[in-house]
């Protein structure tokens, strides 16, 4: 997609390949990427973080993750019908998805794909739920649970929120362009826009569903570099609960240029979800200006991780003002946006939970340069990829097209974007072949190598089957691996209020 | 009740049926390890966007 808009009326690929393109993009990102990936490493870690051998369901886990794997590669098989891969965007608003304008099997696929990873994100919460509820090792109170864990219970909650929606909508439309329904067609009394309700009451919800885990991940991360215990858990817990029930009520901000919702309200409903964020993020940044210099062989990520996350969603608080939203609706400063959350945010914490994470997996340690020259070349891309297009799109560059002329007056900038993309895909290289090398020949890791805090680290690396070789430590606050390798420091705060002087109680 | 005396926990060990040993191919297939599912999941999330581009080269 890149390399066709690197110069203007270069045809790299035909129109309706790019249409294509960018809707698989799109749809890969936001169904198969993130959301699964951020219940890969809750299926990993979340068990070890509350002391249980396993998932409540592991039967159901496996299917979950079948029922993923079958639909997303349903969802990209359109690629090998006749017609290809459908091309009417990641959000497939109606008339466009319907059988009329977009009549071809790889719809249909999507479709069908779409419902499968449905299901499989609807099993997985229902799973990490129960987990969570019910199989935390004994003196791990919910106010002693990890963060992360925490994270992903709200999202698990957000999950069975949102996803029977986008599943209903999905039969609808499945049932629009094959047995004769209209729900969504106007000319017998049904509601293109009813389409738009539905999928942003999926959608808002989901932006979150794949941000909270890696706020968690964060969340998990800088404590043990700063060496500090997580600053204001409780105000944490209660921000992610806060933006979790909010982003239930804002899906219309996405439809504010219909001109068929009422604005005043979704506007000033978005001051309390944008808040509450804001709150969380200057909670996590206070780790990294108020902790001491980061050990020597913290993951470099980390170093640049935090400089996005003030970044991180600012734009959304211009696009949630109408009148702003009116001026760069459809325009690259929405895709810069979204790229600026979803990858300032979200992939940059993914990284930083494989680097932190990856010696528990595998027992070895990633390598340190090959890590160092990824995370730079990460970082240099990333903003050179989409830190222009909030300017490609005020200067009115439309999102969604595979060509624009010379005297449009975007070229240098799209130059820019696509050199800038091109050295993302490089250093994604450079990440996979540090893991191939680590995995062969990456130092012997050790149980725990960075000092953590949460039980995961108690457990041998990597954990056998059941999880646990020895006796859990004493659980007598959110960070009990700690407590147990410095009896001298004092506990850390306990967040659930107890008392933790010899023989007080520790909570129930 | 929890207090500061409780002994080590060590959580109980899966059944045998719940973790098959068996390795390679069959034993990705049948696992109901919530470890190896984990790193299924992470690892062939690359798999949607990997066969994307093979189909789209076909």
């Amino acid at each position: 997609m890149r390399a066709e808009l690197a110069q203007p009326e270069m045809q790299v690929v035909t129109t309706d390949v790019y249409n294509q393109l960018f809707t698989m993009h799109g749809s890969i990102m936001m169904f198969l990427f993130l959301g699964p990936f951020a219940f890969g490493l809750a299926n990993y870690i979340v068990p070890l973080q509350i002391g249980a051998p396993d998932m409540a369901f592991p039967r159901l886990n496996a299917l979950s993750y079948w029922l993923y794997l079958g639909g997303g590669l349903t969802m990209v098989s359109g690629f090998l019908t006749a017609e290809g891969a459908p091309a009417f965007g990641w959000f497939a608003y109606t008339p466009l998805s319907g059988g009329t304008y977009s009549p071809s099997i790889g719809g249909e696929l999507w479709l069908i794909g779409l419902l499968l990873t449905g299901f499989s994100a609807v099993f997985t919460a229902v799973n990490l739920i129960t987990t969570i509820v019910g199989m935390r090792a004994p003196g791990m109170t919910m106010f002693r649970v990890p963060i992360f864990t925490w994270n992903m219970l709200v999202t698990s909650g957000l999950v069975l929120m949102a996803f029977p929606v986008l599943t209903a909508a999905s039969v609808l439309l499945l049932s629009d362009r094959h047995f004769g329904t209209h729900v969504f067609d106007l000319r017998f009394g049904g509601s293109p826009l009813l389409w738009q309700h539905l999928f942003w009451f999926f959608g808002h919800p989901e932006v979150y569903i794949l941000a909270l885990p890696f706020f968690g991940v964060i969340t998990e991360v800088l404590p043990v570099f700063s060496r500090r215990p997580v600053f204001g858990y409780k105000g944490l817990v209660f921000a992610t609960l806060s933006i979790a029930a909010l982003s239930t009520g804002v899906w219309a901000h996405h439809m504010f240029v219909t001109g068929a919702v009422l604005l005043p309200f979704f506007q000033r409903a978005l001051v309390p979800d944008r808040g509450a964020h804001r709150g969380e993020v200057l909670r996590l940044d206070r780790h990294h200006v108020a902790g001491p210099a980061a050990v020597q062989d913290a993951p470099a990520v980390l170093h640049r991780l935090p400089h996005h996350l003030p970044a991180r969603g600012l734009t959304g608080v211009l696009l949630a003002s109408p009148p702003v939203d009116f001026q760069v609706s459809d325009s690259y400063f929405v895709v810069a946006h979204m790229h600026y959350v979803l990858f300032g945010g979200s992939v940059f914490a993914l990284f930083a939970g494989v680097y932190y994470w990856f010696p528990k997996f595998t027992g070895r340690m990633l390598g340190e340069r090959l890590g160092q020259l990824h995370v730079f070349s990460t970082f240099v891309g990333f903003n050179l990829t989409f830190l222009v297009q909030h300017q490609l799109g005020l200067s009115g560059m439309p999102r969604r097209v595979a060509d624009y002329r010379a005297e449009d007056g975007f070229t240098t900038l799209n130059v820019v974007s696509s050199v800038g993309s091109f050295l993302l895909g490089i250093s994604t290289l450079v990440f996979l072949v540090n893991v191939a090398i680590s995995l062969r020949r990456g130092r012997e890791a050790g149980d725990d190598p960075w000092g953590g805090h949460t039980l995961e680290w108690a457990a041998p690396s990597p954990p056998p089957p059941g999880n646990f070789t020895c006796p859990l430590p004493p659980i007598r606050s959110n960070r009990p691996v700690f407590d147990a390798a410095h009896p001298g420091a004092g506990a850390a705060p306990d967040p659930a209020g107890a008392r933790t002087d010899a023989g007080g109680e520790a909570g129930t | 009740m929890t207090t500061l005396e409780d002994p080590p926990v060590l959580p109980d060990a899966p059944t045998e049926e719940a973790h098959p040993h068996s390795g390679g191919l069959l034993g990705w297939l049948t696992t109901t390890d919530h470890k190896a599912i984990g790193l299924s999941y992470m690892v062939s999330r690359r798999s949607p966007s990997s066969s994307s581009g093979v189909c789209w080269l076909w």
